[in-house]
């Protein structure tokens, strides 16, 4: 057995690697997203018992390891008989584990706007919908988005773990070259400029919309 | 974490078993279910040169892909390889996502509990690989010593269990981070196979196998009560055996021949 030299292909498989992650972090992302708003709103409601189920969820979901959550997906829903595709697995797992992440941000910066607001809209008639989605939102909206792009970063990275599960997304194929090349140095430098790439550009459009909010 | 994922799995298995119990019963369709899907889905670790590897045009290669690839072609089905990683091997097979493990998978009564083993596809030596200048020649030679090994692996569970009291083990997340870690002189000396210890050899003289530990077979892992499909990948290993094809595999990418395989 030859020590192949970290070359192009090596780069290209790697390349396919990266998009199998920005493929995972959308896909985690958007069911994240689309979970964690509905689990705000619950966190928020006036009625006991549904503020009491997502807290409950958040305070489960936050406190398992997403490497456990992910086998108990993948793994679990076999031995009780069902077949799950690996990439319907990850997204679950994805998505539960966002979400209480999501929901948990998200119903803090709506506590964070001022009482007063709430009372005020009250006071000038609008139903509890409209003061939601006038008044209160909106000002959480501009609190909630350096801790929601910080997750979302965190999340991206996150996505190494669905090696676990047989996918081969970036981490993996940074793991397979540098065994096959024994060249770690190289290859993990290389995985971190791509997962930098991918972050980085987040960073910026979130200090821009941060600009835009202030401005308004 | 590990051990947290470890007693979680635990759990998942102790129901799933306790749900499969009355099923004990079923005939041992898993040699029929193979043939008739027209697919064989293996395990096999990529990450584990010479074992399971990547080849130049980034496809799968190594002693595990060569032994999967002649199996198939005797069942005449179809090869479907799935990639995995170490830890992953065990819950890949038991539940299902995998029809048979050829994944560098060392024999031990412990894994044997959770999974069957087919007869032997090679036997390795693991040794303790160091420096060519250190003076090394048995365990206690260790003691003080930082040794690496990859985690999860029957390196870890060797030196572990074999270790004399005040070695120092460092574990590894795979092989190439192992091996790195003798390259740049992180530790003192390292456990490894000897087609990795040949590999690495190839690369540099400037290290020496020092002295073997134990015997290590291997061989294809199969879900407990698959008696059929291990009964034929048992004959399959024979014939593969005496038209000396597994032989010319573990030549090609062991460097080593086994004179014999157990068989069990």
């Amino acid at each position: 057995m030859m020590f192949q030299e970290f070359s192009l292909p090596h780069v290209y498989f790697m390349l396919q690697g990266l998009a199998w992650t920005i493929g995972l972090a959308v896909i985690a992302l958007t069911g994240g997203s689309i979970a964690g708003s509905l689990l705000a709103l619950m966190a928020v409601s006036r009625n006991r018992w549904v503020r009491r189920v997502a807290k409950l969820y958040i305070f489960v979901v936050q406190g398992t390891p997403l490497l456990v959550t992910l086998f108990i997906a993948y793994f679990g829903a076999n031995y009780v008989g069902f077949e799950v595709p690996p990439l319907v697995a990850i997204s679950i797992a994805f998505s539960f584990y966002a979400a209480a992440f999501l929901g948990e941000i998200w119903r803090g910066s709506i506590h964070s706007v001022p009482i007063g607001q709430s009372e005020g809209a009250h006071a000038l008639g609008l139903s509890r919908f409209d003061a939601m989605r006038y008044i209160i939102i909106p000002q959480a909206v501009k609190i909630a988005t350096p801790p929601t792009v910080g997750f979302f970063v965190m999340l991206i990275k996150n996505t190494s773990l669905a090696s676990v599960v047989s996918i081969t997304e970036l981490t993996r194929t940074a793991q397979i070259v540098s065994n096959a090349t024994f060249k770690p140095l190289q290859v993990y430098l290389l995985a971190a400029l791509f997962y930098f790439l991918v972050c980085f550009p987040l960073t910026i459009v979130s200090r821009k919309l941060e600009r835009r909010l202030h401005k308004s | 974490m590990i051990k947290f994922v470890k007693t979680a799995l635990a759990s998942v298995v102790a129901t799933a078993l306790l749900c499969t119990a009355g099923l004990a019963q079923v005939q041992d369709e898993s040699l029929q279910k193979i043939i008739q899907r027209g697919k064989l889905i293996v395990g096999i670790s990529l990450s584990t040169p010479p074992y399971g590897m990547t080849d130049k045009d980034m496809k799968p290669a190594g002693f595990d892909v060569a032994m999967a690839k002649l199996i198939s072609r005797d069942l005449g089905v179809e090869l479907e390889i799935v990639d995995q990683v170490s830890q992953a091997r065990i819950p890949n097979l038991t539940s299902g996502k995998v029809d048979i493990l050829i994944s560098s998978f060392g024999v031990t009564a412990e894994r044997a509990k959770t999974v069957m083993y087919t007869n032997s596809i090679y036997v390795d030596e693991q040794m303790i690989l160091a420096p060519a200048k250190a003076d090394l020649k048995n365990l206690k030679d260790l003691v003080g010593k930082r040794v690496g090994v990859t985690r999860s692996t029957t390196n870890d569970t060797l030196i572990t269990e074999r270790a004399v009291e005040g070695t120092i083990i460092q574990r590894f997340e795979d092989d190439a981070a192992t091996n790195q870690a003798l390259f740049t002189g992180k530790v003192d000396a390292i456990v490894s196979g000897v087609a990795a210890a040949i590999a690495i050899s190839k690369h540099t003289d400037k290290f020496d196998r020092k002295f073997a530990v134990r015997q290590s077979p291997m061989a294809i892992g199969v879900r407990h009560g698959e008696f059929n499909l291990r009964q034929w990948l048992n004959t399959d290993l024979l014939m593969l055996w005496n038209s000396g094809e597994l032989q010319a595999a573990q030549k090609e990418w062991l460097g080593v021949v086994n004179e014999e395989l157990p068989r069990f």
